[in-house]
């Protein structure tokens, strides 16, 4: 793939490119056989759909893609079974997602409730004891600070302080503080980086702190030590 | 010392967003599109920070951390993994594996830059 300075471009180009590989994919895996490698496949390209989509804007296909990516989860780890209902219900996704970024270029609605539809019907294929973990992940956003007012208004406080390069890298703008439901926006101003800064258990195969360049210094306030 | 940053991720618009964030602020950035490939370009490369995804093929970014700290030369290399949120248990193994800290996706370009600068000023 060519290099671009666009890169909301080059997730449009990726993501067709990888909604074709789900289809050679998912029409490999025959029952009884062993699809180890065509169910990994599967699994990073939603993967990477999911992550880059939530990257660039595109938070209702990550959200969609999200419950996808769990049940493929499931079949890589031996705990869910490939069968001819999931093998349809892939490719429904595939052609869901496609919908729904064709839908996010020329600007028609999209079916929601045929997302839901396959979204409930891979919880139905979901063996009953995974369905608890997998139901969990997704959180809606936070609620906007609401004050309660005399007579039932409602009055909403929203701020909303934008970097000077908020629109040059072709990211989501909000990426971190809203948008994207699997991400509660609990620091939406801090960057979500954290690093180990104690010396560790596994401090043997890790670098000690006295040879890491960050022990040296305070630990900025964007960081958070991992208890 | 040498500001080159190396990103690997097997996502091509991951690497243009990253590659082109970290250009912009004035590093070196080094792309490989997987744990192999990145394994091979590290060799005497002049990589100062590596950027890695979890999930790539033929060698995952948990082997990657692996095998960079075997190398001598870069025992003590800065690695930040890029994780999603549903990926709890990789951070730890992550940690375990001898990476220095973690970035969740989605991510802004001024957050990877503030994160770049911690590492190298």
């Amino acid at each position: 793939m060519k290099q671009s300075n666009n890169p909301t471009e080059t997730f449009l180009q990726e993501a067709a490119e990888l909604l074709e590989q789900i289809e050679a994919n998912a029409l490999e895996i025959r029952p009884g056989l062993d699809c180890t490698e065509h169910v990994n496949h599967l699994f990073r390209a939603f993967h990477t759909i999911k992550g880059s989509g939530a990257m660039f804007g595109f938070s209702d296909v990550a959200g969609f893609t999200h419950h996808v990516e769990t049940a493929l989860d499931l079949v890589r780890v031996g705990r869910m079974s490939t069968s001819p209902e999931l093998i349809a219900l892939l490719l429904a996704a595939r052609d869901h997602i496609a919908a729904l970024l064709a839908a996010s270029q020329n600007g028609k609605p999209t079916d929601k409730e045929a997302g839901n539809i396959i979204i409930e019907e891979l919880r139905a294929l979901t063996p009953a004891e995974e369905k608890s973990a997998a139901s969990t992940a997704p959180q809606p956003p936070q609620a906007p600070v609401v004050e309660k007012t005399e007579g039932g208004m409602k009055r909403f406080r929203i701020a909303f302080r934008p970097n000077v390069n908020l629109l040059t890298a072709g990211t989501d703008p909000c990426s971190t503080s809203c948008a994207h439901s699997e991400n509660a926006p609990s620091q939406p101003i801090q960057p979500q980086f954290r690093h180990w800064i104690k010396s560790s258990p596994t401090a043997a195969t890790s670098p000690g702190p006295s040879s890491s360049p960050l022990t040296k210094a305070k630990p900025p306030s964007a960081m958070s030590s991992c208890s | 010392m040498s500001r080159t940053v190396m990103t690997v991720d097997d996502s091509a618009s991951m690497r243009d967003m990253i590659r082109f964030t970290l250009r912009n602020a004035g590093y070196d950035v080094l792309e490989a599109t997987d744990g192999r490939d990145a394994l091979q370009k590290l060799a005497g490369s002049a990589t100062s920070l590596l950027i890695t995804d979890l999930n790539m093929p033929n060698m995952d970014g948990l082997e990657l951390i692996r095998q960079v700290r075997q190398l001598p030369a870069f025992k003590y290399l800065p690695i930040i993994m890029l994780t999603t949120e549903s990926q709890d248990a990789k951070k730890q193994a992550g940690r375990a594996a001898g990476a220095s800290g973690w970035i969740v996706k989605p991510f802004r370009g001024e957050q990877l830059v503030a994160v770049a600068k911690k590492f190298l000023p």
